[in-house]
């Protein structure tokens, strides 16, 4: 999901996306890089984001992830679970 | 997917050097960071689900490759892997030729056979009367309808003469009550089986159409000519429909034809049953209307086929598949499948161990690939998978040699069991086969690969890096799974030689027999001269001439005719009322052998006359009807009498010589009185020639067919062999278990030898720094090859302690099969036992000799 929101931005090589999910949790989640790549390939196999070939801004050739319309829908559906999911949490744990 | 993966890895590095790093650290940290790159990339992969396919096509061209490199290695496996599946397939394809196919009729599992028994259900041989067709006919119970035919041997007048073939009288509905729809014509109307002795029709089958007519489609109309009576062709058969029986009719004729060809035929009985549950009911229904018919006794007008009192009961076996049907030596044949099944099995379980420690070695040969592979990230799973797929492949290719081979083997087959009096066996590739080779492929190809494959990526990765060439710990405790297959090997291969040598010794004891003449000097020629325009009238001039021209080719010493075939095992005797200057002291027939023969026949084995004289040439001329005796006869029969002159009534012949006692038709047991005839004149249209060579049989064989064709090409009839082969063959099924488990064994053998030569040559080579260092402290070249070899005498031993007392076991499945030697002969077991140490000690060999010719320096600067 994460990623998937890092992509809500524009499309993004991998290794930008990794450096935008440290940045935007404040340095609190910093994505093991090796797990990084099986998980856009799993999504790009769900269909969800899609990739081409570029170039980077150092002119290097990179890969480049963008979400799919599928994509778009599975971000606000997931973020919803999960908004869902963390007020019940909440809740139980205000109950004590 | 190493593009994407580099360009981060940059990136990162490029980071790092941007916030302060040395560009060598850089590297280091981002790579460090980032992690394995090789299984990060296999995590990858495995996170697409599509991959699996990918993953398999890759898979197969890293495998082919494999084996392409190493041609050796691939032959020996896939021809070894190609005769154990080759021999497994060719004996199912016997098995499904018999048992498992079913016939090309409708609803094959419905059909029983119905078969004359006694009460308690055991069948009898005797033959059934037309009373007793037409009487389960009428009176089916709960079979809804019951057919019924009957195997007759007409006459059918060809071109030049006649032959005796085989055909079928049915019911009526025979055609339509198997669901065989006719390829041309009809089949029969009822009422043409109705009325007896108005109706001439016939059907014929496709090969007879083929053969006799050329497939002409105007043959609907012809004629044929049985027993001198013409009949009419009205249908053609399908071709896949061959008959129920065995044997296939060249044509079916109604029931009702029975007393127009004047045959005696045999009934035979066939029903549909819905369910099979209820074959118990429809058994019951039946008794009592066989017992009625049969309480009778004798019927008018069938009284040269009678009933016995004792054929009350019916008995039913589906006869919807296989071939086999209701033979009556059907019980000899499942036991020799059944044992050819144990045998091939245990060949292909000692190819697949040869395969399996070929594969063992090889995968030990790259065991450093495989620790680098595993060290670079590739998952235990991956490597596995790839040495079993490789595994599978080779399965692949000795399956498909085995069933290009098939075609080849399945002719083999019917020429092994010489004894098969059937058709040929034509096994047809159907489904059944093709589902037992694809399966047999699977658990060969998965079974054989996998515990090898299994051990060989089994250990720490660095320890093997570490470890050139030296035996490491580890090694020690997989050495016992390549010492179980070699062992395993041995024992099979023992166990079937030493099968196979019994049966030899078994053979030899009963070929060995005395038969009271010289058995090895005759070659025998079966002739047919009916099917080449003689008759009973002309016949006689001509055997004269036959056997004066065969006596003039060089070589041959003596000619006889006979009708019977002497040794053949096959007997005939007759019971008499009374026999003149006997008086019968207990009630019941007097009881001899007989056998029917021809002019010179003991002058041809060399049998004295004792007294007065043997059959001539003009006795046949004359149709004088005349018998001789033997000793054993006289002296039971006439003691103290003269036996020249004396007729017997009731067979209507004169004796005229007394011979010497041989075994003449059996020679498993001892002579008994026996009287050789001469007065059946049809019996001398298939006479069996006679040949005796001053020396080998076989120098006369090609003359003698020479000659035999210049007199007219079809008068031989068959093959000419040697007494020897009949007298083998007469032996039967213990001739081909001989032959099958021979080979089976030899073949076993062989795989041992090659395999334990693969598995001590690795051996030796992975030892040879260890070999290299004892030559250097000062062991001789002799210790080192004794060393060797002791460890392979070592394998040996053990398999023989295991192998020996599982085979003297085995053996006692085979007991009934030998005569004159116990199951338990010493002899046997120790010839085979050394035979196989010596096999071992050869494989060892050379292995052990290059292991010790290894240079010290050599060796130990290699590492």
């Amino acid at each position: 999901m994460l990623i998937l929101k890092a992509l809500q931005l524009g499309s993004m090589h991998g290794f930008g996306i990794s450096v935008l999910i440290r940045q935007m949790s404040r340095e609190v989640l910093q994505v093991e890089q090796g797990s990084l790549y099986p998980a856009l390939y799993r999504l790009e196999d769900q269909g969800w984001i899609e990739s081409e070939w570029g170039f980077s801004d150092n002119n290097r050739k990179a890969k480049f992830y963008k979400l799919t319309p599928a994509g778009r829908k599975q971000l606000v559906e997931e973020r919803s679970n999960w908004e869902r999911l963390s007020a019940a949490i909440n809740t139980v744990l205000k109950t004590t | 997917m190493d593009d994407e993966m580099r360009s981060h890895i940059e990136m990162q590095t490029q980071e790092n050097i941007d916030s302060g790093m040395h560009p060598d650290e850089a590297r280091y940290a981002a790579l460090r960071q980032f992690g394995c790159v090789e299984s990060i990339k296999e995590t990858c992969r495995d996170q697409r689900g599509v991959s699996w396919i990918e993953n398999l096509g890759r898979d197969l061209r890293y495998e082919a490759r494999q084996m392409l490199k190493n041609p050796g290695f691939t032959t020996v496996a896939v021809l070894t892997l190609t005769l154990g599946v080759g021999v497994n397939l060719a004996l199912f394809a016997m098995l499904n030729e018999l048992m498992l196919r079913p016939k090309p009729v409708a609803n094959p599992d419905e059909l029983w056979a119905i078969a004359p028994a006694t009460a308690a259900g055991q069948p009898i041989g005797f033959p059934v009367s037309r009373a007793y067709y037409e009487a389960i006919r009428q009176h089916p119970g709960v079979f809804k309808r019951v057919i019924g035919y009957a195997g007759i041997m007409p006459k059918l007048r060809t071109e030049e003469g006649a032959e005796i073939m085989y055909a079928e009288l049915v019911s009526d509905d025979y055609f339509s009550f198997l669901g065989v729809t006719l390829a041309l014509g009809r089949g029969f109307l009822p009422e043409e089986d109705a009325e007896p002795e108005t109706h001439s029709v016939a059907v014929i089958s496709h090969a007879f159409w083929q053969s006799q007519f050329g497939g002409a489609a105007n043959v609907i109309g012809s004629t044929v000519t049985l027993n001198g009576k013409v009949i009419e062709i009205v249908g053609v058969a399908p071709r896949e429909f061959a008959g129920l029986d065995f044997v296939q009719p060249v044509l079916w004729i109604p029931t009702s034809m029975e007393k127009l060809l004047d045959l005696h035929p045999h009934y035979r009985f066939v029903g549909r049953l819905a369910d099979p549950a209820q074959a118990e009911t429809a058994r019951a229904a039946l008794a009592p209307v066989v017992s009625e018919i049969t309480s009778r006794g004798m019927i008018r007008g069938y009284e040269s086929y009678g009933f016995a009192s004792f054929f009350r009961g019916v008995r039913l076996e589906p006869i919807g598949r296989g071939s086999l049907g209701v033979a009556s030596n059907r019980k000899e044949i499942l036991d020799f499948l059944k044992g050819a099944g144990v045998a091939t099995v245990l060949l292909l379980l000692i190819a697949g161990a040869n395969v399996a420690s070929l594969f063992l070695a090889r995968a030990l040969q790259r065991r450093k690939e495989m620790a680098t592979r595993l060290a670079l990230g590739a998952t235990r799973g991956a490597l596995v998978r790839q040495l079993v797929g490789e595994g599978i492949l080779i399965a692949a290719l000795g399956t498909a040699g085995a069933v290009l081979a098939f075609s080849w083997i399945g002719g083999t087959i019917t020429q092994f069991a010489s004894w098969w009096r059937g058709p040929a066996l034509h096994p047809v590739f159907d489904l059944r086969l093709f589902i037992f080779a694809a399966g047999s492929l699977l658990l060969v190809g998965i079974g054989f690969s996998l515990f090898p494959a299994l051990s060989a990526t089994n250990f720490q990765p660095f320890s093997s890096l570490k470890d050139a060439e030296g035996a490491d710990g580890p090694d020690r405790k997989r050495a016992w799974l390549r010492h179980t297959l070699i062992v395993a090997q041995i024992v099979g291969s023992l166990m079937l030689l030493c099968g196979a040598t019994l049966c030899l010794r078994s053979i030899s004891k009963q070929l060995a027999v005395d038969v009271g003449f010289r058995s090895d000097r005759l070659a025998i020629a079966p002739l047919n001269l009916e099917r080449i325009g003689f008759t009973t009238n002309t016949v006689a001039a001509e055997l004269a001439e036959i056997a004066r021209r065969i006596s003039l080719i060089p070589g041959v010493e003596q000619v006889g005719l006979s009708i019977s075939e002497p040794l053949s095992g096959r007997y005939s005797n007759v019971g008499l009322g009374e026999l003149e200057g006997y008086k019968n002291p207990e009630p019941g027939s007097i009881l001899f052998d007989y056998a029917e023969i021809g002019p010179d026949v003991f002058a041809a084995l060399a049998v004295p006359v004792l007294r007065g004289r043997e059959i001539g040439h003009t006795d046949i001329e004359l149709d004088r009807r005349v018998a001789l005796v033997n000793e054993s006869f006289v002296n039971k029969f006439w003691p103290g009498q003269e036996p020249l002159g004396k007729r017997v009534q009731s067979l209507d012949v004169e004796v005229v010589g007394v011979v010497k006692d041989v075994r003449y038709s059996r020679f498993v047991t001892a002579p008994k009185p026996m009287m050789f005839t001469r007065r059946w004149k049809e019996g001398l249209l298939h006479p069996y020639l006679l040949i005796r060579a001053k020396r080998d049989p076989h120098q006369v064989i090609s003359g003698a067919r020479t000659e035999l064709a210049r007199i007219h090409p079809k008068l031989l009839q068959g093959e000419i062999s040697t007494l020897r082969d009949t007298m083998k063959n007469a032996l039967g099924i213990q001739h081909t278990a001989l032959r099958v488990l021979g080979i089976l064994g030899g073949l076993a053998l062989t795989l041992s030898v090659i395999g334990t030569y693969g598995v001590m040559a690795y051996l030796g080579r992975r030892r040879t720094r260890e070999m290299g260092l004892r030559i250097a402290l000062g062991a001789t070249r002799g210790a080192v090859m004794k060393l060797i070899l002791t460890a392979g005498l070592r394998l040996g031993f053990i398999a023989l302690a295991i192998g020996l007392p599982l085979a003297i076991g085995a053996a006692g499945i085979l007991r009934h099969q030998l005569a004159g030697i116990s199951p338990f002969d010493p002899p046997s077991f120790i010839v085979v036992a050394s035979c196989v140490l010596i096999a071992l000690i050869c494989a060892c060999w050379l292995p052990a000799r290059r292991a010790a010719k290894v240079e010290p320096l050599e060796t130990l600067r290699y590492e």
